[in-house]
């Protein structure tokens, strides 16, 4: 099995491919890899609702669901949550993610 | 690389009558020039027998934004607050570093998101109203008493819950709070008056579990309830939102006042931005240009290095807030005032007010309410065509932290 996953943030016409170590989080893959509109201003400590993203629908649901700390942080977003919200800081990458399509807020 | 570490001709950084005279920015200049950082010798209030400054915005963004190297535990100011590690002020949030930093800041961090904190506008515009029309009933008024802790005392006010005839005891109590940073004795007077509004906002949350309103006490007092916070905790958070809240921008509003009556160019861009419509670009631009906060700081949490400049485990790193917004390679022509900036948009998140606000975990968490606060003021100036001009000398404060004016005595005219 690879110990590497892939992630794919979508930036309105800009599609952006990185490989990570499993482990890694969706945020640090792209704050990483300069991937723009991710800013992930806290580090990961959710405290700063700054890595906010829409999870593509056909990959939400194979992602655990969102603890009750990350659901509040998520009122704290620049752009108005959906049902496919999180914060990236919380997204773990896995052989399971390998693919994901994260798509980044406009305002963000 | 360990290169040069002290400068001649320096004031001396850490004697808060320093700033007395104006924020040092040359001598922030010339440090920022030079390779590594510069070490300033204190007898006081460090672990180490000094502190490091950090001046170049970079530097600071990365000291900020690493808590494993760069600890808040022993104090987020230089004198540090905290010197042992495990005072009573250990459990302040600016004293803590993940995970029990977030764990607290998340009860009240929903509170002041950019959604929420949009819902504000009207009554804040109502708060600017009065308080304006209240002033510029007299030609000839103090900007600072009059407008500067009037606006910022009754926001956080109405934000909190506290009662309104409260808002001249937060005022006073924050302002004597603030003035205790610079006392040398390890945090102690800090604490204890910190510790007097504290028992007051415990006193308040008990009421508001009784009687809940739609403000940032209930919410807090209901994650003391359900024990996300310790009792402490609570009482130290509350006080932080409250002095925080009305410090800085009581500050900013201080300075805003001043540009105004004294710089006709300032006024000139304040008044071409806003018939622009470029009012967030020009709150932006005011908050760098001025910097309420000068510095804050933390402790090596091992022997590391920031721009080759070899730092020890336990020494204090001040990052210079004010030097970071006047950095060229971030702000070209950074000692002009322009709201009309190309490129103010450095990396880290930080948006076009720069490092006003902090980097990191501890970014301040009520950076929306601010810039409302100020946007909404600069608006009603305009809107009612006041003209501010100086009737009399502004005066400094001695202040390590804060780039303290005050008083502002002002003459105005409107239309």
């Amino acid at each position: 099995m690879s110990d590497k996953s892939k992630v794919v943030f979508v930036n309105g016409a800009n599609r952006t491919e990185v490989e990570v170590l499993v482990g890694t989080s969706a945020m640090h893959a792209a704050t990483d890899n300069l991937v723009g509109g991710i800013i992930g201003e806290c580090g990961g400590d959710l405290s700063c609702a700054t890595c906010h993203v829409f999870v593509d629908p056909e990959w939400f649901d194979r992602l655990d669901a969102p603890g009750v700390d990350e659901r509040d942080m998520l009122e704290a977003t620049s752009e108005e949550p959906t049902e496919f919200s999180r914060l990236s800081c919380q997204i773990p990458c896995t052989a399971e993610t390998d693919g994901i399509v994260l798509h980044i807020p406009e305002s963000q | 690389m360990t290169v040069t570490t002290e400068l001649n001709d320096v004031p001396d950084l850490a004697d808060p009558e320093t700033f007395k005279a104006g924020v040092p920015y040359e001598a922030f200049a010339r440090m920022r020039a030079l390779p590594g950082l510069v070490w300033q010798p204190a007898d006081y209030g460090t672990l180490t027998g000094g502190f490091w400054l950090a001046t170049r915005y970079d530097d600071v963004a990365e000291v900020l934004q690493d808590s494993d190297r760069f600890t808040s535990r022993f104090g987020n100011v230089y004198p540090l607050l905290n010197p042992t590690g495990d005072g009573p002020m250990m459990k302040q949030i600016n004293h803590q570093d993940p995970p029990a930093h977030g764990r607290v800041r998340r009860a009240a961090a929903k509170s002041f998101g950019p959604r929420v904190v949009a819902n504000f506008e009207s009554w804040i515009r109502e708060v600017v109203d009065e308080t304006l029309d209240d002033a510029l009933r007299q030609e000839r008024f103090d900007w600072i008493l009059q407008v500067a802790r009037y606006i910022p005392s009754r926001v956080i006010a109405q934000v909190l819950g506290v009662p309104l005839d409260r808002r001249e005891y937060i005022a006073d109590a924050t302002i004597e709070i603030f003035k205790s940073l610079s006392v040398e004795d390890g945090g102690e007077t800090f604490g204890r008056l910190a510790g007097q509004v504290g028992e007051y906002l415990t006193q308040l949350g008990e009421e508001k579990l009784l009687n809940p309103a739609d403000d940032m006490t209930t919410v807090l007092a209901q994650s003391l309830q359900n024990g996300e916070l310790d009792p402490v905790e609570f009482q130290l958070y509350a006080v932080t939102l409250l002095i925080a809240g009305f410090e800085t921008s009581h500050t900013t509003i201080a300075h805003i006042g001043h540009l105004l009556a004294t710089d006709p160019a300032i006024r000139a861009a304040t008044a071409r931005a806003l018939d622009e419509g470029r009012s967030a670009e020009l709150v932006d631009e005011f908050l760098r240009y001025i910097t309420p906060a000068i510095r804050f700081a933390r402790v090596a949490t091992r022997d590391t290095e920031i721009a080759g400049q070899a730092i020890k485990k336990d020494d204090v790193v001040t990052v210079v807030l004010s030097a970071a917004n006047r950095d060229p390679e971030v702000f070209p022509r950074p000692d002009e005032f322009d709201p009309f900036r190309e490129s103010p948009k450095p990396a880290v998140g930080t948006g076009g007010a720069g490092m006003v606000f902090g980097a990191g975990p501890h970014r301040c968490v009520g950076h929306m309410l601010a810039k409302l606060e100020i946007r909404i003021l600069l608006e009603e100036l305009h809107a009612r065509k006041v003209v501010l001009s100086m009737d009399g000398e502004a005066e400094r404060g001695a202040h390590h932290v804060v780039n303290t004016l005050v008083k502002l005595p002002v003459s105005a005219t409107v239309g």
